[in-house]
């Protein structure tokens, strides 16, 4: 399934696919929340698939965030598994917080 | 205009072997060209493309042959015997250009080399990236890729 | 001969020598009772061990005498071969290798000592008989020993693997994630640490999706050593770099590992291993290029030398499904030496020869000033730099068994390890090809037979439970065809599932589901060759089985070869790949046409025929608008190779003046027989004598087949037999399909070769013999037309439904592949090359069972107006003659004309002009313009059957003449004496009552009125007798019933010549 997004106010809900193929829309999905300055949330529970190329894609979105607070949520079992085993878990909310966040992390 | 391939803007003067074909002069820069052979033995391709004469045995390699003055649209006199035969290479590959006769081998200085004519025929035209004089007479430089196509 | 040298030389031979006998052991399996194998397996040995004794190499030397003990009792038969102790000589030919490659460097580290000892205590304890369970079997000799240190890395290797990854920016795009790899690998152990390395991601806006900005350095604690790793990594091509190092052993309790890491596999032990050697330096190593398999370093993977794909590990490769990236790998070993048969150097020598005589002739004339002499001493230098250069090629062939033999071993290893039963028939013919194209083909054809053992062979339970054997087969074939060299991996084994591969693509958003459905199996299995298609994550349903073809479609697509895939569903697979001819030699026949010489490759010649010119009329005659030819009973097209070539004026020598004169002749066999109406006493003729006698009036042709496809090929003359070398052309000539390349003669002149499948797609070869083969089928020839009977095309369409078209309106039947149909606008049309045929189907008009894309296999084609149309069914059943009886009321509808039967069975005439005017309505406006504004001629059609008359006159009209109808001759001479202006031509039936069409037309010769009006007659009967009696009664020509586009044709030609009379000197050829 292709990806699809919801903007509702500063979350962007995707869900579906975000791989190679989606790279473009999930940037153009990502990108009026760019400059927000309040705190932005990526709530990642719908996706069934994401590679490499949506990784980065939603890391980079964090980092050029810069001080400007980023969460990426509930992001699913697929989602949390390849996060956390190319090291890059800690940019994900922990699975239980859902609340106004902490800090995002910054990799290791 | 200027050549897709090697950049002679870029140096001082160019090196062109210079012949004819029917009326016009032509030349082409000499470091494309890695033979000149004449009585050359072209073995017809029956349902080949328009201007490919045939091809030929060239030390073991069969070489294309294209008549230059059917592929530069020129009145042709038909193939005489004995037509001498440049070989150019372009795109990895060595192809075979009939030709009328052969000239010399001139150097040119770059800025001597002016823009092509608008009055040349098109298919001509089109091939040429620019003309120069040498004895007097009007050389038009040709685009090997553009020729060998 | 100093030391080094020596080693040199031993290390060369050795390597030889343990090939030769690794192929020879792997004999011994099925043959364990060959005296003479197990007499060579022993010498082999023996001439190892004194040789390694002479360069005082103790090891090696020690370590085979043990073998040859073990030999020498099986060869004494003291004791039998088992699978187990093939197996133990199989690893303990792999040691050797690897310590005759040790030799010329590095020391003989202690791992393999290790696997030294081990070894020889197994072929010890087999030399005493005694049997091991299989199960027991492990590289630890003991059961308690493998219990003891149960991590203990087999082959010794230290099972922490420092890996670091970094792919090239365009992984992606290619297919590879090294998310997926890493993922991958976890399953393969624990990962204990994971660093990412972010710094080169780029700001939001300017990232690229596709572009790959991290990487990865990790630790992975591997309980089961490096091979799994080293499995999974061999699919990574050498652009993307994967470095691994192998940090020092250590004996770790294995801590739980996912399920997935252990094999899926029943639990067959490997054969007795032997790991290499040095631990492995990661960057600073050398290059490790292509370990033959068996023996394979993990090395700096980016320096190309990713590990052979023949693994020697362990049973807990990564699951077979799991997404391992597709594969590249490392090229076999650049070869320093090369084998040639001494006939090439032979000849190598005696153009060497020729070279100097010719080169002392140039300095002489050219001293001389003898220019005549100098020009002739040219062209021999010429000449002969060509054959030398030949020469030199042909040095570098080699032939292809080499690569097949190789896999051998690899077959047995996987298929021991996976617990499965396979066996390697190769067949190979001899064909040699240059080295770098088998050293290209080598690693991609590693990968398919790999992947027939992994994916395509069934567990031995399961197929027993299919009802196959247990045993699978994988066939690897080499053969010459039509000017290439096919290769092929045969399997028996589960063949592709259509329907996961289409739903995988889907996934892959590699296919709109819109499309899916309509997709042939040829598409679909081109899917599996698409980048990315087997590399993106989960891969999990495949199998496995597409896993890498992309990879392999890539590499081999950059030598000029191509690869397709059949399959059938539980039935197996093969996978086809066709090699580009570029140096390759073959023998071939020259012929000659219009004093060109040409070549055909001898594999696609079947026969060479000579038809004399006086049998020409029987032998060869036009059917169904084709001349054709009967070959040992089989009718069989001909084709004019002066046709094929373009060539508009043919000429021909004739026989007795010699000159080349224009061949007016059109048909091939359109030759006269004696002519009844001409005057027997014309002198001309008879001073003329009769040219058909003339021997060089013989016709000569060449039988060729091609795939399933037999043709005859009308030449001028045949000459010699050749030996070959094919060069290809260059850009401007290769899209002639016509030519597969030149080849340079002894003479220095150059023939063109033919490309025989080019030819026959050219000629429409297979269409045209089946419908003239259908046309014979549906004639009877010898025995009168029983009356009214119609011979009919019956066809499938959907549901069991059976229509049919009447054969004279199908023009040519062809098979349907999903990748030539196009959908534009509102039409779906046929692609064949630059034809563009609509096509349709009864369910549009009529109200039949839709018939469904996948059941669009078969079209026949008809012509409507000016064009050719298709009608698709799902299979054509039959040509068959029904009673033609139609019922025109039941059934009518619009595109069905009405009902016949067949047997039993209802069957549904098509009316195609119907079908296509109801489709398509403003169509008939084309009909009609068809007509120009000539004065229309005028025919007489004469037919007994009202359906035939009907038919040949709407058909006649549509062409615009004008047409009279009769039922018989008597009628028909009736309408001729009455008419008010004289017709112009006349198209008779044969079978009729009253009066038939011989008789007819002689009555109607008889008159001087009706002497010059051509007559065509349209009728079932052929056969050689018919024919004659035709043109002995005054009849132009004939036409079986009925071929539009040569009655027509045929009318044109009589209406502009007229008859043809007899005082022309005819020109027969």
């Amino acid at each position: 399934m292709p990806l699809h997004t919801e903007l509702a106010g500063n979350t962007v809900r995707l869900s579906g696919e975000a791989t190679l193929y989606d790279g473009k829309a999930l940037k153009a999905a990502l990108e009026p929340l760019l400059a927000n300055p309040e705190q932005v949330s990526v709530n990642l529970g719908g996706l069934q698939e994401i590679d490499l190329a949506g990784i980065q894609i939603l890391l980079s979105f964090v980092t050029t965030r810069g001080d400007a607070p980023t969460r990426l949520v509930a992001a699913g079992e697929p989602t949390r598994r390849r996060f956390q085993t190319c090291g890059l878990g800690e940019w994900l909310e922990p699975a239980t917080a859902d609340s106004a966040g902490t800090a995002n992390g910054q990799g290791e | 205009m200027m050549p897709t391939s090697s950049n002679p803007a870029k140096r001082q003067a160019v090196q062109f072997l210079v012949f004819k074909v029917c009326e016009a002069i032509l030349g082409i820069e000499i470091d494309r060209v890695s033979q000149i052979s004449r009585n050359v033995t072209i073995t017809g391709v029956y349902s080949a493309p328009v201007h490919v004469k045939g091809v030929t045995n060239l030390r073991g390699q069969i070489v294309t042959v294209l008549d230059l003055a059917s592929r530069l649209g020129l009145a042709a006199a038909g193939i005489a015997h004995g037509q001498p035969m440049i070989v150019a290479s372009a795109a990895g590959e060595s192809v075979g250009l009939l030709v009328d006769e052969l000239d010399d081998i001139v150097k040119v200085e770059s800025k001597a080399i002016m823009p092509v004519p608008r009055h040349l025929p098109r298919a001509l035209g089109s091939m040429a990236w620019g003309v120069f004089t040498s004895s007097e007479n009007l050389v038009i430089a040709l685009d090997v890729d553009r020729v060998v196509g | 001969m100093a030391d080094k040298e020596l080693l040199a030389l031993f290390v060369q031979d050795s390597t030889e020598l343990l090939r030769n006998l690794e192929q020879d052991i792997l004999r011994l399996e099925d043959s364990s009772d060959d005296t003479d194998l197990l007499g060579d397996i022993f010498r082999y040995t023996h001439t190892l061990k004194g040789n390694a004794g002479i360069v005082g190499q103790g090891l090696i030397s020690d370590f085979a005498h043990e073998m040859e003990d073990l030999l020498d009792k099986l060869r004494k038969r003291e004791i039998s071969v088992s699978t187990q102790m093939v197996s133990t000589l199989l690893s303990s030919v792999d040691l050797l290798e690897s310590m005759v490659r040790a030799c010329t460097g590095g020391a003989f580290p202690e791992q393999q000592a290790e696997a030294c000892d081990r070894l020889s205590q197994a072929i010890q304890r087999l030399a005493q008989g005694e049997e091991q369970p299989i199960s027991a079997e492990a590289p630890a000799s003991s059961p308690e020993k493998a219990r003891e240190r149960p991590a203990e890395p087999r082959g010794g290797e230290g099972n922490i693997l420092q890996i670091s990854i970094a792919f090239g920016a365009g992984a992606l795009q290619s297919g590879f994630d090294p998310t997926v790899l890493i993922e991958e690998l976890s399953y393969l152990g624990r990962l204990e640490s994971v660093e990412v390395d972010l710094s080169r991601l780029p700001p939001f806006k300017e990232l690229e999706p596709g572009q790959v900005y991290l990487s990865w350095s990790l630790r992975l604690n591997c309980p089961s050593g490096a091979q799994p790793v080293r499995d999974l990594l061999s699919f990574i091509p050498p652009e993307h770099a994967v470095d691994v190092k192998v940090l020092s052993a250590l004996t770790e309790e294995p801590s739980t590992v996912p399920s997935h890491a252990s094999s899926p596999e029943p639990a067959v032990s490997p054969p007795a291993q032997v790991l290499p050697t040095n631990p492995i330096q990661a960057v600073a190593g050398p290059s490790v290029r292509g370990e033959p398999p068996g023996s394979s370093e993990l090395g700096p993977v980016a320096a190309g030398a990713a590990p052979g794909p023949a693994p020697t590990g362990i049973p807990s490769s990564p699951p077979a499904d799991g997404p391992a990236p597709a594969s590249a790998w490392s090229s076999p070993p650049a070869l320093e030496s090369i084998r040639v048969p001494v006939s090439v150097l032979d000849r190598l020598m005696e153009l060497a020869g020729e070279m100097v005589l010719t080169r002392n002739q140039l300095i002489q004339s050219v001293a001389t000033g003898d220019e005549a002499l100098v020009e002739r001493a040219c062209q021999r230098v010429d000449a002969l730099t060509g054959d030398l250069q030949d020469a030199v090629m042909a040095t570098r062939m080699q032939p292809i068994r080499v690569v097949f033999d190789k896999f051998r071993r690899t077959v047995r290893d996987l298929a021991t390890r996976q617990g499965k039963q396979i066996r390697l028939l190769a067949d190979d013919r001899g064909v040699e090809l240059d080295t770098t194209v088998i050293e290209a083909i080598s690693a991609p054809m590693a990968h398919l037979v790999r992947n027939a053992v992994d994916h395509g062979i069934e567990f031995p339970e399961k197929r027993l439970e299919a009802g196959k054997p247990a045993v699978g087969t994988i066939w690897l074939r080499a053969r010459h065809e039509a000017g290439q060299v096919i290769v092929e991996v045969k399997d028996d084994g589960t063949g592709l599932d259509a329907d996961k591969i289409r739903a995988h693509a889907v996934g892959l958003g590699l296919l709109k589901p819109s499309r899916s459905a309509s997709l042939s199996s040829a598409e679909i299995h081109s899917l599996l060759f698409k980048p990315g298609f087997s590399t993106a994550s989960q891969v999990t349903d495949l199998s496995g089985r597409g896993v890498g073809l992309d990879v392999v479609h890539t590499n081999l697509a950059a030598i000029g070869a191509s690869i397709r895939i059949d399959s059938s569903p539980g039935a197996g697979c093969v996978f086809q790949v066709t090699l580009p001819l570029t140096l390759a030699i073959m023998s071939a026949i020259l012929v000659q046409v219009e004093g060109e010489r040409f070549a055909i490759p001898q594999a696609n010649i079947k026969e060479l025929i000579r038809v004399r010119a006086q049998d020409l009329g029987t032998q060869v005659i036009r059917v169904g608008g084709v001349d054709v030819t009967w070959v040992r009973g089989e009718l069989v097209s001909l084709v004019r190779l002066s046709d094929l070539l373009g060539i508009r004026s043919p000429t021909f020598v004739h026989p007795r003046s010699g000159e080349r004169l224009p061949n007016k002749r059109r048909n091939i066999a359109d030759r006269r027989g004696p002519d009844a109406t001409a005057p027997r006493t014309d002198p001309d003729r008879r001073r003329m004598g009769d040219r058909r006698h003339s021997r060089a009036s013989a016709l000569n042709m060449v039988v060729l087949a091609t795939g399933d496809c037999t043709f005859a090929l009308l030449v001028d003359s045949l000459l010699d037999s050749v030996e070959i070398v094919v060069k290809p052309f260059g850009r401007h000539l290769r899209d002639c399909q016509v030519y597969a390349g030149a080849t340079v003669l002894g003479d220095g002149h150059v023939a063109l070769i033919l490309d025989v499948m080019g030819m026959s797609r050219m000629a429409f070869v297979a269409e045209k013999t089946a419908t003239a083969a259908a046309h014979e089928l549906g004639m009877k020839s010898e025995v009168p037309q029983e009356e009214d009977k119609l011979p009919v095309v019956l066809m499938a369409g959907a549901k069991g439904e059976v229509f049919c078209l009447p054969l004279h309106q199908v023009r040519r039947v062809l098979k349907v592949d999903g990748s030539d149909i196009r959908t534009v606008g509102r039409r779906r049309v046929l692609q064949r090359g630059r034809e563009v045929i609509p096509m349709f189907t009864v369910d549009q008009v009529a109200d039949t069972v839709p018939l469904p894309p996948e059941q669009q296999r078969f079209a026949l084609v008809f012509r409507f107006g000016e064009r050719d149309m298709a009608l698709l069914c799902s299979q054509v059943m039959d040509i068959v003659e029904l009673e033609d009886d139609l019922d025109r009321f039941t059934y009518r509808q619009p595109g069905i004309s009405g009902s016949l039967y067949y047997g039993e069975t209802q069957v549904l005439v098509v009316d195609p002009k119907e079908l296509v005017l109801g489709v398509f309505p403003h169509w008939g406006d084309d009909l009609e313009d068809a007509g120009d504004s000539r004065d229309r001629p005028s025919v007489l059609v004469v037919d007994d059957s009202a359906f035939f008359l009907d038919h040949i006159a709407a058909m006649m009209e549509e062409a615009g003449y004008q047409v009279s109808r009769a039922a018989d001759g008597s009628q028909a001479l009736g309408l001729l004496d009455s008419a008010a202006s004289p017709f112009d031509l006349i198209l008779t039936d044969i079978e009729m009552p009253v009066m038939d069409g011989f008789d007819f037309v002689t009555r109607l010769r008889r008159d001087p009125r009706f002497q010059d009006i051509p007559v065509i007659a349209i009728t079932t009967l052929t056969g050689r007798e018919n024919l004659l009696r035709a043109r002995d009664a005054g009849i132009d020509a004939f036409s079986v019933k009925l071929d539009r586009e040569h009655v027509l044709e045929r009318c044109r030609y009589y209406l502009e010549h007229g008859r043809e009379t007899p005082t022309e000197p005819r020109e027969l050829q």
